[in-house]
């Protein structure tokens, strides 16, 4: 019989929000692995062969890291649910299927090592006096970790220029860029692909992976995460705006890459808006004579995912003042052409009303890009006030794919008018 | 699709498909069948092959009913794939899933 563990993964802890909200508990890293990650293998290391996984907060992003198991040699069962369970409630379900239970093969994971008796999310301080208490023997577990001097843990492809100070025990992840007479002090844990700029001065402080510490930087008694900063002995934190003393490096190159608008879809709306001028110089000529005014403006907030809210900007785009909905929507191509917007989307929304969205479920709309048409347009729902265009925002974001955008441009070039006129 | 009305309960089984094909009937069926002693609907989701973001309208219509009457809508035995739309689009925190 395969040896089985029930897994339980945190929801946000009170005092724990900052950290949280850039994923869940369960993902962070520590010392070059996930929590997760680091579960996973002591509990294969015990001899358990199947697990099952209760998620609360974000699931699939936890899945698409677990994925089946297969890293670990184990076999995971996934069984999201609606708040963090607890040991009770999977003791009644058990008996109520008739399962066996056992609580010492039920672990949650806010512990580290799972065995261990102090949480790891009661306030910053105790998640970072178990960091630094587990990276010694985190290190001999793990290929491409050295130790030299004794105390001093640094990964491969890591550049240490000779003029760094290290004071042990200190932790220096992979490939990580340490610039001239940078000053590591004890205590220090710098995770994986870091940029440590000229004359940084660290002590008992945590640096979590792809954050750039701008020149003379001074970071004490901190976890700094990207642009977030938390002082994890009086549990303060504050997100640093200035970039070239604290970020994430990839937010702006993340950004672009999953809601800007692609070049060969940038290039076919550049082509569509050529072929398509001298009908548009018509049209506005005709709508400046009988209406006054051919083009309407708004103002809409570029997509973003709570985690990265602060990077959201606002932009202008345009409409023609008419019905039909393809030729109303034509100045949108410059639109697509600026990468603000994408052929298929979901609909663009002010600043106040994106302001709105409260539910995670909500909030979805945003994490897909504006579009020239959306999924909502084609059941006439895209009203962020209305339940049903939420729903088609939501649906859109949280599972595109190229067969449902092709569905909705078809019905922009074959369906709206139809739709128009009947509505009309 | 299968509705039947067990005292406090309506369950509804046999549901293939819950899309735009199918939505706005299957919406108006399941509010007709319920009655104001309603205070669960229990959707069997075993049979169903694929939802839609029509047929997602559909159940969070059917929560906000049930929501307003202090009631419960259950998910039962979602196939793998709709399992993975709710969790994706967030709604297993809101609707009560059951697996057996």
């Amino acid at each position: 019989m395969l040896k089985s563990a029930r897994l339980i993964c945190p929801e946000s802890r009170s005092g724990m929000e900052f950290l949280a909200e850039a994923m869940p508990l369960a993902l962070l890293p520590f010392c070059g692995k996930s929590l997760i990650d680091h579960a996973l293998t002591e509990l294969a290391s015990k001899g358990y062969q199947t697990i099952q996984l209760y998620l609360s907060d974000r699931p699939e992003l936890i899945r698409a890291q677990v994925l089946k198991g297969e890293k670990w040699g184990l076999k995971i069962a996934y069984h999201p649910t609606k708040h963090e369970t607890n040991i009770e409630e999977l003791r009644s379900a058990a008996l109520e299927h008739g399962e066996t239970f056992d609580e010492h093969d039920v672990f949650t994971l806010d512990r580290f090592p799972l065995s261990n008796s102090t949480t790891l999310f009661s306030n910053y301080e105790t998640l970072f006096k178990s960091l630094t208490d587990y990276f010694p023997s985190a290190g001999a577990h793990q290929l491409g970790m050295i130790e030299n001097p004794p105390g001093v843990w640094v990964g491969i492809g890591t550049r240490l220029p000779t003029n760094v100070k290290l004071e042990a025990p200190c932790w220096i992840g992979r490939n990580v860029y340490i610039a001239d007479k940078v000053e590591i002090g004890p205590n220090t844990i710098i995770e994986d692909e870091c940029l440590i700029d000229k004359g940084v001065k660290t002590e008992a402080c945590q640096v979590a992976q792809r954050t750039y510490v701008g020149c003379e930087t001074e970071l004490r008694q901190s976890i700094a995460w990207g642009s977030s900063l938390v002082n994890w002995k009086t549990g303060s934190s504050l997100v640093v705006r200035d970039p070239f003393l604290l970020s994430r490096l990839d937010d702006n190159d993340s950004l672009s890459r999953e809601f800007s608008p692609g070049i060969l879809s940038r290039l076919t709306a550049l082509i569509a808006l050529i072929l398509a001028s001298p009908l548009a110089l018509i049209s506005a000529l005709i709508l400046k004579l009988t209406k006054g005014q051919a083009l309407s403006s708004h103002v809409a907030i570029s997509p973003h995912t709570r985690k990265k809210r602060a990077l959201a900007h606002e932009f202008s785009f345009h409409d023609f003042n008419c019905t039909p909905l393809l030729l109303r929507r034509l100045p949108r191509l410059l639109s697509i052409i600026a990468g603000n917007m994408a052929w298929v989307g979901n609909p663009p929304l002010t600043p106040e009303e994106a302001d709105s969205l409260e539910t995670e479920f909500d909030q979805l709309w945003l994490a897909a890009p504006c579009g020239l048409v959306s999924l909502g347009d084609c059941y006439q729902h895209t009203d962020v006030k209305d339940l049903e265009a939420r729903t088609h925002a939501a649906f859109f974001a949280a599972k595109p794919s190229r067969n449902l955008s092709r569905q909705t441009l078809t019905w922009l070039f074959f369906g709206s008018n139809a739709q128009t006129t009947t509505k009309t | 699709m299968n509705i039947q009305s067990n005292n406090t309960t309506l369950n509804i089984s046999e549901v293939q498909e819950l899309t735009a094909a199918n939505a706005i009937s299957a919406k108006s069926t399941i509010k007709e069948a319920l009655s104001p002693d309603h205070t669960q609907i229990d959707i069997d989701l075993s049979t169903a092959s694929f939802v839609d973001s029509s047929g997602l309208g559909v159940l969070i219509s059917l929560h906000k009913e049930m929501a307003s009457r202090n009631g419960l809508l259950r998910i039962l035995n979602p196939t793998a794939s709709i399992d993975q739309i709710l969790e994706l689009t967030r709604l297993h925190r809101l609707f009560e899933v059951v697996k057996q």
